[in-house]
């Protein structure tokens, strides 16, 4: 809040820890919009506080419902407090929660505070049998609906309480903030001329992705990659790595994509937009265990990127994934064309028209 | 200052800020409304009479689950009681190098104690793979300058009456999980103290 002049609105951004850093990039990138037009104030449950702080923002962190041992009851009384000690002393006009479903320690301290606008980030696309009904809907007075790759902005329902407007995709950066091939070896301090693989299948804890990180990294190995495996900061335990592959621990690890010949990640919301945004040759691993439906994400980045996308569960299919994502490189015509990418904007304007503080286009 | 004299001044310190936190209205304020929000008419007046029924003692208060300091990526915390280690103002290194010490006794103190770092240091990359909860306490700006001393105060009642030692125990030259034992009063034959 280092720069509030006392006119701007203060929002509380709050951020579930989900599998990775999804939620936690997607509340950065729309304070990264709301920035000068906003105050935006953090309530983490993903432990990369560092991450919001290196990013300019202030924030407090709170245990998750997924690390902690505590039943749900003894959370959620717990979170109220902590949560509305937050809103006591911010005094926010906004409070935004992006996540699955809204906690009911979240709802309380909003109410028992008052906070008068109440956002809800609802990421779509689950899988069979997990697209829950959502009765929250009506305790929110905006619900932002990050769109897939391909989506538009579009208001699919204009009636306050729960208006709903689904976005374009939502990125943390925008395309100027991504370096270039040769500025982003630079920043990592690797050899111009290097042929270069990185490797990012999520933080270690959702999907035991050892194997298959194991046999990827073996595989670009043999064909002449230097490979380098992204560690997120959030990360319980590490995968081990095999001799002759690099540890890469940065964030956001969308600036120095290009660096890379080529990328091999999960189909998280987040690293699908990036996949396309950077334009690397990538290869998609779904993961099965998440909630969201990566395998048909998967599928739909592929028709709006360079992207291949596999299973990568046998020696074999990991081998054959691998020759199609060095031809899919080699091929210099395989660009498709670009897509918009500015969610993080709309959803930043729609939260500024809530409170007042300007009107949506 | 020995590392005896420290603890015995942050235990006083500790319940000094516990006294101090009873005079905040924030966890009742919140927490007499948990659950009580948003119900139908109906839901209102059940809860309404079970009210009345405990005023009169005819009903037995619910059970109040405990909160627990244990994490789920560290075993044999189950039923460990919270260990707090308290590192406010504290240089990065120094406190990774505290916490690194104590993660080396850590097999000795569970299942009993499990460390629960109360912290304003951003240093989670870490933190993480050290597998204790975390108790964050950031400073903020205006107009919220008072966030911090007043989550001082509430962690201080919230784990009032567990055990609390210094970081800087950490970096007692050969520190063992008898020391620590001794310094918060724990035989190796105690129970666990209870948290909730």
């Amino acid at each position: 809040m280092n720069a509030d002049s006392g006119t701007l609105p203060r929002v509380v951004l709050f951020a579930i820890n989900g599998a990775g850093l999804g939620h936690l990039s997607r509340t950065l990138a729309y304070a990264r919009r709301l920035r000068g037009r906003a105050i935006p104030v953090f309530f983490s449950l993903a432990s990369a506080m560092e991450v919001i702080h290196r990013m300019g923002f202030e924030g407090d962190y709170f245990v998750s419902e997924a690390w902690t041992r505590s039943d749900g009851v003894a959370w959620n009384r717990e979170l109220m407090v902590r949560f509305g000690l937050l809103l006591d002393e911010v005094r926010p006009q906004m409070a935004l929660f992006d996540g699955t479903r809204p906690f009911p320690g979240f709802l309380d301290a909003c109410d028992a505070y008052g906070v008068p606008y109440r956002v809800w980030s609802n990421r779509r696309l689950y899988r069979p049998g997990h697209d829950i009904a959502i009765p929250e809907r009506e305790l929110f007075d905006l619900i932002i609906e990050p769109g897939e790759l391909g989506s538009e902005r579009e208001v699919t329902r204009p009636a306050k309480p729960g208006r709903t407007v689904v976005t374009p995709p939502v990125t943390l950066l925008g395309d100027t903030d991504l370096l270039e091939r040769a500025a982003a070896r630079a920043a990592l301090g690797l050899d111009p001329e290097g042929r270069y693989a990185l490797l990012s299948l999520g933080a270690g804890y959702l999907d035991d992705v050892l194997d298959v990180a194991l046999g990827l990294i073996g595989q670009l190995g043999r064909r002449g990659f230097d490979v380098y495996y992204s560690r997120a900061p959030i990360a319980v335990r590490d995968v081990p790595l095999p001799a002759g592959a690099h540890p890469l621990e940065v964030y956001p690890l969308v600036r120095y994509m290009r660096a890379f010949d080529v990328f091999v990640g999960a189909a998280g919301y987040n690293t699908c937009c990036e996949v396309v945004q950077s334009g690397v040759p990538s290869l998609l691993v779904p993961n099965r265990v998440a909630a969201d439906d990566q395998a048909r994400r998967a599928e739909i980045a592929a028709r709006h990127g360079r992207v291949i996308v596999s299973r990568c569960d046998t020696d074999e299919e990991r081998g054959d994934a691998v020759d199609r994502l060095l031809a899919l490189a080699d091929d210099l015509r395989s660009a498709p064309p670009r897509i918009t990418l500015d969610g993080a904007d709309v959803a930043a304007d729609e939260m500024l028209a809530l409170v007042g503080a300007r009107a949506p286009a | 200052m020995s590392i005896e004299e420290e603890t015995m001044r942050l235990r006083r310190r500790l319940q000094q800020l516990a006294e101090e936190a009873g005079a905040d209205p924030l966890a009742k304020r919140y927490l007499r409304r948990f659950g009580r929000l948003r119900l139908s008419p109906y839901r209102r007046v059940r809860v309404r009479v079970g009210d009345v029924l405990r005023e009169l003692g005819l009903r037995a208060r619910p059970r109040i689950p405990p909160w627990l300091p244990g994490l789920k990526h560290l075993a044999g915390t189950e039923h460990a009681a919270p260990l707090l280690v308290w590192a406010l103002d504290v240089d990065r290194e120094d406190l990774r190098r505290a916490c690194l010490a104590l993660q080396r006794i850590e097999d000795d103190l569970l299942p009993r104690f499990v460390p629960v770092l109360v912290t304003d240091v951003a240093d989670f990359a870490f933190f993480s793979r050290l597998g204790w909860l975390v108790e964050y306490v950031p400073k903020l700006s205006p107009p919220a300058a008072g966030f911090a001393d007043r989550k001082v105060r509430y962690l201080a009642s919230r784990y009032r009456g567990a055990a609390a030692l210094p970081w800087s125990i950490g970096l007692v030259p050969d520190v063992t999980a008898e020391r620590v034992l001794a310094l918060i009063g724990a035989r190796s034959d105690d129970p666990a103290r209870a948290n909730g």
